[in-house]
């Protein structure tokens, strides 16, 4: 299987700080791919160097055959992505916001409207499309940001919490919407903290600490490897042998 | 695999459609309107009815150009606010208020984005600019029943100045991470080191030509005719009553003027390019 994504020696220090340490990692193309680990263990600076929000000190990232580093504006139109807690400009509409994405990803006016109207129908916003997002929940901000992630329908998904924010009605939803996108072949790139989450929508698993990648196979592998199907299990047993 | 080019000047354009929208549904849209329109009405009231005698004895001829020269001193203020209203934190909002997240992740150049804005800012300053004349205009038109010549020039070089202040704006942006600290930077830079070192300068007998708040004068001078000269003039002492003090009136050049508003224009906007493109959403 050929990889969607491919992450190599990559490393981002600030100062005497080293928050991704010579991280190697391969996501095969149309896998829901886990990225977890504790706080700061480097999951949110590996998906901000992916989305090209900062610069890494060294190493090398592909999306396909693209260099995510050296041609990051192809590479961006690769992905959809949510990073950290989104927010928008309050003054402008769910529609308005989409319509300004859409047309700074070059996409044609018709493919944003349709686009638009399906995507916020799919994340439960069709009836806000005209309501300034100032008067927006932190859970409806998220929703959008799934939205605009969805909207020029890309074939990589890079989803740092995307679940953060929503009652638990609003993440059931959302992860529907994420195992239906896994069943179009699309490949998901999922940073959580929430491990039922990650069990209930990924098969392919990354364990990060200290920037470092502690392990990284399918699920079934991982399982089989620890005699378990428990992943919090495996979770914390991989986190504390790596503290020690 | 299929690759996409996208348009950079289509993404300017589009850049600047959605900072106009925004600006207009902004609350600092409708301060602005309401100090700009407000300020020439008072200018007329005092200047006509309430400090009338004051200004006959400052100004020997209080006919239709220096009316309007009293008009158009403020607007240098006004454009200071202006600046610090819609230009003060156009480079750090999206990095503080964290929508740099979702809109960065699009395949932008942050060149484009910078130009779209800095278009943007000056399109609501200039209408702002031009409200402002046409008020003042209408005042001058409702005393004299005519509007001193070279009006619309005046206009034009209160815009490349009011421009200029803009890209010195977006430089200070492009260093700071807080609007807080970039518009404080922005303040001090003009109402305290370029103000003083003017001061001092002209105490001196020595033409502040760089600067451009000095370079500005020319927004007020025009309306002379002939373009005065360096000079030394008495004016009744504000201190003490009956006296009179002297003040050396350097006049800066107009074409030289000129040069220094496009000099800040082109340089603030390049040292704007510089780090705006650096910086970094950690």
């Amino acid at each position: 299987m050929s990889n969607a994504i491919s992450i190599k020696c990559l490393t981002k220090t600030f100062g005497d700080i080293t928050a991704v340490d010579n991280l190697t990692l391969d996501v095969p193309k149309g896998s829901a791919f886990a990225f977890l680990g504790p706080n700061g263990a480097g999951k949110s600076t590996t998906l901000k160097i992916l989305t090209s929000l900062i610069k890494p000190t060294s190493g090398e990232a592909h999306f396909f055959n693209i260099d995510a580093l050296e041609e990051p504006h192809e590479a961006l139109l690769q992905i959809g992505a949510v990073v950290e807690s989104a927010e928008f400009y309050p003054s402008l509409t769910p529609s308005e916001t989409l319509d300004y994405f859409g047309r700074l990803r070059g996409m044609n006016s018709d493919k944003i409207s349709r686009n638009s109207n399906k995507f916020l129908k799919l994340v439960g916003l069709g009836n806000w499309s005209d309501k300034k997002i100032g008067t927006f929940s932190r859970g409806m901000k998220q929703r959008l940001a799934i939205a605009q992630a969805l909207l020029h329908e890309p074939p990589i998904l890079l989803l740092d919490e995307p679940t953060f924010g929503l009652d638990p009605r609003g993440m059931v939803e959302i992860r529907n919407v994420f195992k239906d996108l896994t069943k179009e072949g699309k490949t998901i790139f999922f940073s959580s903290h929430l491990i039922g989450e990650i069990e209930e929508i990924c098969d392919t698993l990354a364990i990060i600490d200290k920037g470092q990648v502690l392990f990284s196979d399918t699920m079934k592998n991982l399982m089989k490897e620890f005699k378990t199907d428990d992943l919090e299990e495996i979770y914390l047993k991989t986190i504390t042998e790596s503290v020690r | 695999m299929k690759r996409t080019k996208i348009n950079r000047t289509k993404q300017f354009q589009d850049v600047i459609k959605f900072e106009l929208i925004k600006f207009l549904r902004s609350r600092k849209i409708r301060a602005a309107l309401i100090l700009t329109a407000i300020v020439p009405l008072l200018i007329y009231l005092l200047t006509n009815f309430l400090l009338d005698s004051f200004i006959s004895q400052i100004y020997s001829d209080s006919g239709i150009v220096n009316d309007y020269q009293i008009f158009v001193n403020f607007i240098l203020t006004l454009s200071l606010v202006n600046v610090i209203m819609f230009g003060g934190d156009s480079l750090t909002n999206d990095f503080e208020n964290k929508t740099g997240y979702t809109l960065f992740i699009n395949p932008i150049s942050r060149t484009s984005f910078l130009f779209g804005k800095f278009v943007a800012a000056s399109i609501a300053i200039i209408s702002f600019n031009i409200l402002f004349y046409v008020l003042a205009s209408i005042f001058s038109y409702a005393k004299h029943s005519a509007i001193p010549e070279n009006a619309l020039l005046s206009l034009v070089f209160a815009s490349l100045f009011s421009i200029g202040l803009l890209s010195t704006s977006f430089a200070l942006s492009s260093l700071f991470k807080r609007s807080n600290m970039s518009n404080i930077a922005f303040i001090f830079l003009w109402f305290i080191v370029v103000g003083l070192v003017e001061y001092f300068l002209v105490l001196a007998e020595i033409k502040p030509w760089w600067s451009l708040t000095y370079a500005a004068g020319i927004i007020i001078y025009i309306f002379e005719v002939p373009y005065p000269k360096d000079s030394v003039i008495d004016i009744p002492s504000l201190l003490i009553p009956g006296q009179s003090q002297t003040i050396v009136n350097l006049i800066p050049e107009v074409n030289l003027s000129i040069g220094v508003f496009l000099m800040y224009i082109i340089v603030g906007l390049m040292i704007s390019v510089l780090f705006y493109k650096r910086k970094q959403l950690n």
